[in-house]
């Protein structure tokens, strides 16, 4: 198939947790998506330790064509991740609060908030994981960032009896700085409330991959019942205008 | 392909996002190719209140052959209501019975449900739980119920949901009373590795539309390339294995 897609939620490198996104997958995810673009995002290392991570994705990057590096780091390294920061070339930050066993409201997380603020990188937070990132539990952090954008992963919610919804939308409607991702949401009806009430402009496709299928999460999106131009918009052109990338 | 949705909702909830009438399913089935649905409402029926027991039968009284409809009853109705689940079933045509114990806060094996599930193996109806990764839908919580009523047939609607579906596998091996439906369940490979493990005889196609878009759940089993006989199993034998659909199969 060839169309532009941006995927901007992808997990890649050898994983703590066993599911990986390899070269070779994601070479032959190219071979089918010719236009496919991505932003891929350490899994978490088999040692818990980022800077190695990234210095292998940083490579990985530059022998895989149209596909960027994204920091992650660990809050509870605090002056480590900091400083990742501060020489960061990458264009958003990625923190995961289930994985790191990390509050968004605790100290550590405001910090590398602030860091990435001030360098002026989105930050992408894989939202909805109970008990860390409730939406109810990010909504401090971002209404303490207004100007600041947030990419919140699957809609801010994965529950799989609708329970959070209605929270998670709270944050999209108060919050204008935040983007809705749209990897593992099992409700089509959320993600076109989303495109309807928020505006295609803040609705971004995820893989969510290994986790997630990409071509099912693929599918969620082109089966929505929207305007081609917004398709569009949601498969490619906000992920690359959020990161920064026409600017390039 | 024939296809049965043994997963879907009807209810009327105006100006609700999840405000589900009969036509919006009815839709969104002509659109997947879907023949026939089970439908249940959003919220548990008690006795002195079958409003919603009345609106799922009236549904499946003005759509016949394209309609069927679960109980969805509230354990705590006790006595009286396994009396009105027994009137659904033999004088309303209902097909089973459907347990959310989120909506019910009530334990899967607590004793006012394993009533519920004698009178469900009485009757010879299946008992569809919602199974997902929230407190009293867990597979091990719910295996507890077939542990207490090991001749009820018991559908894990969702099988598991995002984060436990290895658990329901792991439950189906051990308890032949479980069978595993598919809908919102987001990774269509889960379900390959399903049928893998028990068989498709024990998994049942199901949308939980229209909230969960049919064909797109359609897809996920499609995409799978399982085969014709092995998608025929999941789309409509096994769900047919344990109901009565009022048609010839």
């Amino acid at each position: 198939m060839s169309f532009p897609i941006f995927d901007i939620h992808c997990l890649f490198g050898d994983s703590l947790f066993e599911k990986s996104e390899s070269a070779a997958s994601m070479q032959t995810r190219r071979d089918q998506y010719p236009e496919l673009e991505a932003l891929l995002i350490p899994a978490k290392p088999k040692d818990y330790l980022y800077p190695g991570a990234m210095e292998e994705l940083r490579v990985a990057t530059k022998s895989l064509a149209a596909t960027f590096p994204c920091l992650r780091v660990d809050p509870w390294r605090s002056k480590e991740a900091e400083e990742l920061i501060e020489q960061s070339r990458e264009p958003a930050v990625f923190l995961h609060p289930f994985e790191e066993h990390m509050y968004p409201t605790h100290k550590n997380f405001y910090s590398v908030v602030e860091h990435a603020a001030k360098k002026k990188r989105p930050v992408i937070i894989a939202s909805g994981y109970l008990p860390y990132s409730h939406a109810a539990q990010i909504l401090p952090l971002i209404r303490d960032f207004p100007e600041h954008p947030f990419i919140l992963t699957h809609g801010a919610q994965i529950n799989i009896c609708g329970l959070h919804i209605t929270e998670a939308f709270e944050i999209f409607e108060s919050c204008p700085n935040t983007y809705f991702e749209t990897s593992g949401i099992y409700r089509q009806d959320y993600i076109e409330r989303a495109v309807s009430e928020l505006g295609a402009k803040r609705v971004l496709f995820g893989s969510g991959g290994p986790h997630y299928d990409f071509h099912y999460e693929l599918k969620r999106i082109l089966y929505l019942n929207v305007s081609d131009s917004d398709r569009h918009l949601i498969l490619y052109k906000n992920a690359r205008r959020v990161l920064g990338l026409d600017l390039e | 392909m024939k296809i049965i949705d043994a997963h879907t909702h009807v209810q009327s909830i105006p100006g609700h996002m999840w405000d589900s009438p009969p036509k919006r399913l009815l839709k969104l089935m002509d659109d997947a190719g879907i023949s026939q649905s089970i439908i249940m409402p959003y919220g548990e029926i008690r006795p002195e209140d079958p409003t919603l027991l009345y609106e799922g039968y009236q549904a499946t009284q003005d759509h016949p052959g394209r309609l069927l409809a679960f109980a969805r009853m509230h354990p705590a109705g006790g006595e009286k209501g396994i009396e009105l689940f027994e009137k659904a079933i033999l004088e309303m045509g209902f097909v089973g019975l459907k347990f959310h114990p989120v909506g019910t806060l009530t334990h899967p094996a607590d004793p006012s449900s394993v009533d519920f599930a004698r009178k469900a193996v009485e009757l010879d109806v299946p008992i569809l739980f919602h199974c997902g990764d929230e407190e009293f839908t867990l597979p091990f919580q719910i295996a507890k119920l077939l542990d207490k009523v090991p001749e009820a047939k018991v559908i894990f609607g969702h099988m598991g949901g995002y984060f436990h579906v290895d658990d329901a596998i792991a439950v189906a091996q051990t308890h032949p009373g479980c069978y595993l439906e598919t809908s919102a369940c987001p990774d269509p490979r889960v379900i390959e590795k399903a049928v893998n493990a028990i068989g498709p005889e024990r998994i049942i196609f199901g949308s939980d539309g229209p909230g969960c878009l049919p064909a797109l759940e359609v897809e996920k089993i499609r995409q799978l390339k399982l085969g014709a006989d092995t998608e025929a199993q999941i789309f409509h034998k096994t769900i047919e294995s344990l109901i009565h659909t009022g048609e010839d199969s």
